[in-house]
């Protein structure tokens, strides 16, 4: 074979695997994850699947979920869509309190709750505590990526976790 | 005959038909055509996407209150101790303080967000009771009817 040759195929593979990994992610992103643990439960059975994930997501970042703040639940009179949102109140492990937003939202495509936007809430890394020159530029794309690679590695954890 | 009913006219007339259902369907997607001839699902549009607007700004002003309880508990919990920045973190009790004034700011445009939308949903409804058309002609200069 000719180093030609070789070349190619090298270059074919790795393309091959950054492919597949982009639609991995997607596939867990988009299908997977947000659906993880909650299907069958019925629209009016919001609460359940609150507490679900918010249990789920709270345990793969380390924090004891205790109850939730505050709860609602919202649907629109025309057209089928509902929401729920709530702050659940958790410890962590040093014995101080965070706050974890969670947000579902009602699929109407697959008939089942989906886990939407949720996040803890004044996380030491929240842009809130910028000011203009700290951290400096370095300093905030490093954190915005911790944050990003952080949620991604936590959700993995949440996942492995449940298909054990 | 035979030349009436060739090949290529026959495609000519389904080509035609279908230029006819692309047009009436674009019809249809204006406000003009919704209002004459699909006016339920119009008003059912309408609405909907007011209240759907409407739960999302509720939401977004709910983020921005609970965010404004975590904050205030930290600096509480920073306060008294039982919160420990890690070192280098940037929470400290000046950047707690200024996160509660940033909030303020950010939650007073949500409310007003908040009252928009409730308009955007009370205007749908308003303008489905009145079985509102949209015209062909441009409505008098001024200030917009409903």
């Amino acid at each position: 074979m000719s180093a030609r040759r070789v070349l190619r195929f090298v270059l074919w593979g790795l393309a091959c695997a950054v492919l597949a990994g982009v639609g991995l992610l997607v596939w867990f992103g988009a299908w997977h994850y947000p659906a993880l643990g909650l299907s069958g439960i019925p629209k009016d059975g919001y609460r359940q699947a609150m507490e679900i994930a918010a249990r789920g997501m709270t345990a793969a970042d380390g924090l004891r979920f205790e109850d939730f703040d505050f709860l609602k639940y919202r649907e629109v009179q025309r057209g089928g869509e509902a929401y729920a949102w709530g702050a659940a109140r958790c410890r962590a492990a040093d014995g101080s309190t965070a706050f974890y937003w969670v947000y579902l939202e009602w699929s109407k495509k697959r008939g089942q709750w989906l886990r939407n936007y949720s996040l803890e809430l004044a996380a030491p890394d929240d842009e809130i505590y910028f000011t203009r020159l700290n951290p400096g530029q370095l300093g905030r794309a490093r954190l915005a990526a911790g944050k990003l690679l952080g949620q991604l590695a936590s959700r993995v954890r949440e996942a492995l976790a449940a298909a054990k | 005959m035979n030349k009436l009913l060739s090949r290529d006219n026959l495609i000519r007339v389904l080509l035609l038909v279908a230029l006819g259902g692309t047009l009436y369907k674009g019809f249809l997607k204006t406000p003009e055509g919704a209002t004459l001839f699909a006016r339920q699902s119009f008003y059912n549009g309408l609405v909907n996407d007011g209240e759907n607007t409407a739960i999302m700004k509720e939401r977004h002003r709910d983020v921005l209150e609970a965010t404004d309880k975590a904050i205030k508990v930290r600096l509480d919990e920073l306060r008294s101790g039982v919160y420990k920045p890690a070192p280098g973190s940037l929470v400290s009790e000046q950047s707690l303080e200024r996160a509660i004034r940033k909030n303020v700011a950010t939650r007073a445009r949500a409310v007003d967000d908040e009252l928009r939308a409730a308009e955007k949903l009370e205007r749908a409804k308003r303008l489905e009771a009145a079985g509102w058309r949209m015209g062909w002609t441009c409505p008098p200069a001024g200030e917009a009817q409903p």
